[in-house]
């Protein structure tokens, strides 16, 4: 870890920030995390609030939708939020085309997660970048 | 004794001696005497057998030598006499004069008759006379000789003339039999060499009666082409032997051969064959005629074209295949004639160049408008162009193949596609002389290309948003059901809702294996079913299950994978909830080919084996299953080894 990294991360909340266009994914992925016990800081429909979000909040991890409602994308949202506030950002994607993978990759994702999610996959994921 | 004593003993006889008393003188004067003519006597006959001799050529000259016969005879007496002087030998004296008395007797009778022929030989005088006449006659004898000599060298040279003439007459008589021989000779070669050409000709021969038509003599190689032996057509009528009534003008034109209008007959017609079919045969027939003009019989050559015509229909056909081939694909033809250095386009080859380059006129490939046009080209099609134009003209390949653009005049391009072959080659260097080149015009194709590749885009673009949004509508679904479970107090009512996440999640990942293949439309099955599994027992926190997964690769679409997906997540499920109760064992999944063309799908578990005791009442698992096992065209046992056992017999999916 840098030192920047090292003073963005030590600031952070310890909790988890959906940011996901459509309500019911939205709910049904923040009653998820609740029930392993961790805390939903809120839940953002478009890119700007998510920014905004985090940078209220701080949250530590961020589950981020690549498709969002106005302007911008789950990349853009990330890459603005990695350089502000630094929180770990799981990528949850429908889509598999080579240029999303590319474009999510410009952002070092913490995670990929493709819908549908399936069981113990999220908790898994969030475990492994809370531990990393 | 006897008479021989009495001739030849002396004995009792005196000699003569005695009766001249012995006196000496009478003795050698009768001695002396007789010896005297004794030789004298002797002498004579060898004179006259000189003159003998000498005068053979006297006829009775036999005469001359009884003659001397008789003194010899005489001469030899007076020997006798001396002797009997002393020996008393008087019977042999006797003898000798009874010899010479018949000596002397003869002589005498035949020189009587014998004086009056003597009397008649010439005198001397005579002789002188007769001997100058003779030496005239001889002299004349002599020139008689000589002239005789000069006629016989005239005719000694005479002979010679002659004896070369004859000799040169032989000579000439020799060549001309020798010609004539040879002539005979010639003829009779000749004779065979007809005989065998007309025998062994690969052409047909025939020989025919003029008037009648009739076979005479046909050779093998025409009778052959019909399917008959040459004895065979001997007497056939000629007519029968070909379609005469299909043939019209066939009997003009063989009459007026006949009337000598037409020196000779050639038609092309069909022959027929022994089995019916016609044969084309080429006939060029001439007439031989007597001295008056009459047709004595014709000689017909008759060549076997049905190969060539066969061969000239199937040129026709493919000519007029070509034709429409050309005409309907809008074909732009190219010759190019390396050799002269010249290029030719036809009408619609030259339309293609808007007129550039005109059409059906050899032009010269150094000619400006050639460089015009090959200007035109689009900068990036021309070095493909090129390396193919160069590889035909270098003779590196027989055909070649370019696709490029062309500029119009109003500044929009059209697509060319242009083949070029070798056609002809030089024999000695194999370097190409000629080459032919086919130009079509493909901008529509190649516009509609662009298009179609557009339409195709816009389709996978469209399909990947709908595998995204039937994605996301899933998560959706699943979002449900789990807000659902968290509102049921029943736990097994949960643990059903539970189940219906995992099939929620195996038809997410189907789609999610079909956006990421190329064609969007198929995808393997073997990573497919690995991810699956996978998932499937991460997400439900089976970290102690050991998955043993051996599935080949199989790229099958949505339709086989989605009941495919579903089965193994039922068989999967159950092998955990039932057999692997406890979270520690292994499962086995298998999906193999087979012999018989079919694919085995096998799910395997060790744990301790099902036992069908009634407590478990058959549910939904189990509809699911044996519902997705029919739609997939599959029989399925299970056996207990120890562990369950579920093996599918499934049909393979048809390739599309």
């Amino acid at each position: 870890m840098t030192d920047l990294d090292e003073r963005l991360t030590s600031g952070l909340e310890d909790c988890v920030l959906v940011v996901e266009d459509e309500f019911l994914i939205a709910a049904s992925l923040k009653m998820q995390i609740e029930d392993l016990g961790m805390v939903v800081c809120g839940t953002a429909d478009t890119a700007l609030s998510a920014i905004s979000m985090a940078e209220t909040h701080r949250p530590r991890v961020i589950l981020m939708d690549m498709r969002l409602k106005g302007a911008g994308d789950g990349v853009d949202a990330a890459l603005a939020i990695h350089r502000t506030v630094g929180s770990k950002v799981i990528f949850i994607t429908g889509s598999r085309e080579p240029a999303t993978m590319a474009r999510i990759q410009e952002d070092h994702p913490a995670a990929v997660l493709f819908k549908p999610i399936y069981g113990r996959q999220l908790q898994t994921a969030i475990e492994t970048v809370l531990a990393g | 004794m006897g008479v021989w004593n009495w001739l030849l003993s002396p004995q009792g006889l005196t000699p003569h001696g005695f009766c001249l008393t012995w006196a000496p003188g009478l003795l050698w004067l009768h001695a002396g005497a007789d010896a005297v003519i004794g030789l004298s006597y002797f002498s004579i006959p060898v004179a006259l057998v000189w003159l003998g001799r000498l005068r053979r050529d006297i006829q009775q000259i036999w005469i001359v030598y009884l003659f001397g016969a008789f003194i010899l005879a005489c001469g030899t007496t007076h020997f006798m006499s001396i002797l009997t002087l002393w020996v008393p030998a008087y019977g042999v004296e006797g003898l000798i004069k009874l010899v010479t008395a018949g000596l002397s007797v003869a002589t005498a009778v035949v020189l009587w008759p014998l004086i009056p022929k003597v009397a008649a030989l010439p005198s001397g005088v005579e002789l002188a006379r007769m001997n100058a006449s003779l030496a005239a006659k001889v002299a004349e004898q002599e020139e008689t000789a000589r002239l005789l000599r000069e006629s016989e060298a005239e005719t000694r040279i005479a002979k010679a003339h002659l004896e070369d003439r004859v000799a040169e007459r032989t000579a000439a008589l020799t060549a001309a039999i020798a010609a004539r021989d040879e002539a005979l000779r010639s003829l009779e070669a000749s004779e065979a060499e007809y005989r065998s050409s007309f025998e062994a000709a690969a052409v047909g021969k025939v020989l025919a009666d003029p008037v009648s038509a009739t076979v005479q003599r046909v050779n093998p190689a025409f009778a052959h082409m019909l399917g008959y032996e040459p004895e065979e057509l001997a007497g056939v009528n000629a007519w029968d032997l070909s379609f005469p009534e299909d043939d019209a003008g066939a009997r003009e034109a063989w009459g007026r051969l006949m009337s000598g209008e037409d020196r000779a007959y050639i038609r092309e017609k069909p022959y027929r064959h022994r089995d019916g079919s016609p044969v084309w045969a080429r006939i060029s027939a001439t007439v031989v005629r007597d001295p008056a003009g009459q047709p004595l019989r014709t000689y017909a050559v008759i060549e076997n074209i049905d190969e060539r015509r066969r061969a000239e229909v199937a040129l026709r056909e493919y000519e007029t295949r070509l034709r429409l081939a050309v005409e309907s694909a809008q074909i732009g033809v190219w010759e190019v004639d390396f050799a002269n250095n010249q290029g030719r386009l036809d009408e619609r080859g030259s339309a293609m160049t808007a007129h550039l380059l005109p059409a059906e006129v050899w032009l010269d490939l150094d000619d400006p408008r050639f460089g015009a046009w090959v200007a035109g080209i689009h900068p990036d099609d021309r070095p493909g162009r090129d390396v193919a134009v160069k590889a035909v003209r270098e003779g590196a390949t027989e055909v070649v193949h370019m696709d490029y653009r062309v500029r119009r005049h109003d500044g929009s391009w059209i697509w060319l596609s242009h083949w070029r072959a070798v056609v002809a080659r030089d024999p000695l260097t194999g370097a190409p002389t000629r080459s032919i080149g086919i130009m079509m015009d493909t901008t529509d194709r190649a516009l509609a290309e662009v298009e179609l590749r557009a339409t195709l885009a816009q389709r996978d673009l469209l399909l990947r948003e709908v595998y995204h949004r039937v994605k996301n509508n899933l998560q959706i679904v699943d979002g449900l059901v789990m807000m659902q479970a968290r509102q049921l107090k029943d736990p097994v009512a949960a643990e059903a809702l539970s189940g219906l996440r995992s099939r929620v999640y195996a038809l997410g990942l189907v789609h999610h294996q079909l956006m990421a293949s190329a064609n969007l439309e198929t995808f393997d099955i073997a990573p497919f079913l690995s991810e699956l599994v996978s998932n499937i027992l991460d997400g439900g926190g089976h970290h102690q299950v050991v998955l043993d997964l051996d599935v080949s690769p199989l790229h099958v679409d949505l339709d086989f994978a989605i009941p495919l997906g579903l089965l193994v997540t039922e068989l999967v499920t159950n092998a955990l909830k039932h057999a692997l109760r406890d979270g520690v064992g292994r499962i086995k999944v298998g999906f193999k080919p087979e012999p018989n063309g079919r694919i085995m799908l096998s799910v395997a578990d060790d744990g301790p084996g099902y036992v069908d005791d009634g407590s478990v009442k058959a549910g939904l698992g189990a509809i699911i299953i044996a519902g997705l096992v029919g739609q997939l065209d599959g029989v399925m046992t299970t056996r207990n080894a120890p562990g369950l056992v579920t093996e599918i017999s499934i049909a393979t999916p048809e390739r599309t």
